[in-house]
């Protein structure tokens, strides 16, 4: 319902119309009702923060973004140190992983050792997890998320 | 550069970075790192324009509809094309990208930064 409204409130707004109040512009989107959302693309989500900065980056000119990118890496690098929060057991990362790699699920049966249908179960709750519905939007949403 | 143009751009690199802060004090534990990892990996590195093949304007189309999960028979509604014109795009982007398959494809097209 709300995610097509968001998505146009997104594009239309110009960096110079973010001169004022920037800082409430960007708390009201990020949570608009104030409550934290699971989904990976509901507002207040990673996915969603993502998409919403995607589409202000992309209105700045090369030099910009580059500046922009190493300043916020060199104030974040705490944030950015070490590997990824795992929010997958291991058997799921080393799916995803084997996914984004380009194997089938034939494929990564025959690695793991399991059958295609286990690897189908893992899917199917890696995909509940991610909020995806299937595994190309999976890899997308790992991407998006800075998981892989 | 003259000096209107780079104060607007200093002006813009300021109020992104804001932009970022405030973005990063709405997110806690987990939501947080991923951002910044997710922000760093598509801003940070420098990536030369030979890791990204060219794409016809509809290869694109077709590359961005999979990114979003979509499948062929969904393509079809969104881009108003023939299933097998879709089945025929999407082998020409895998193979483009070197890619076992259309997960695999968008795997690459995300690590190669095009998306």
């Amino acid at each position: 319902m709300s995610e097509k409204k968001h998505e146009t409130c997104v594009e239309t707004t110009g960096v110079a119309e973010l001169a004022s109040g920037t800082r409430s512009w960007m708390c009201s989107r990020l949570c608009p009702t104030g409550e934290r959302v699971k989904y990976v693309n509901g507002p207040g989500s990673p996915g969603f923060v993502m998409e919403t900065i995607r589409a202000m980056m992309v209105q700045l000119d090369r030099p910009a973004r580059d500046e922009v990118a190493r300043m916020f890496a060199a104030s974040y690098a705490n944030e950015t140190a070490g590997p990824a929060a795992p929010d997958f057991s291991m058997r799921q990362w080393e799916i995803l992983r084997l996914l984004a790699a380009g194997n089938s699920t034939k494929e990564i049966a025959a690695i793991l050792f399991i059958t295609e249908q286990t690897i189908a179960n893992y899917l199917l709750r890696m995909n509940e997890k991610m909020g995806t519905n299937n595994r190309v939007q999976l890899i997308a949403a790992a991407y998006r998320l800075g998981m892989l | 550069m003259n000096a209107t143009q780079s104060r607007d751009s200093l002006v813009a690199v300021t109020m992104m970075l804001n932009v970022l802060d405030a973005a990063m004090d709405a997110l806690t534990g987990q939501d947080r790192s991923r951002v910044a990892r997710a922000f760093v990996h598509k801003y940070g590195s420098k990536i030369s324009d030979d890791d990204a093949p060219t794409l016809t304007a509809t290869q694109w189309r077709v590359l961005r509809a999979l990114a979003d999960g979509y499948s062929t028979q969904q393509c079809v509604f969104r881009l108003g094309m023939a299933y097998r014109t879709i089945s025929f795009h999407i082998e020409q982007i895998t193979r483009k990208l070197n890619a076992n398959n259309r997960t695999h494809a968008v795997a690459e097209a995300f690590r190669r930064g095009m998306l």
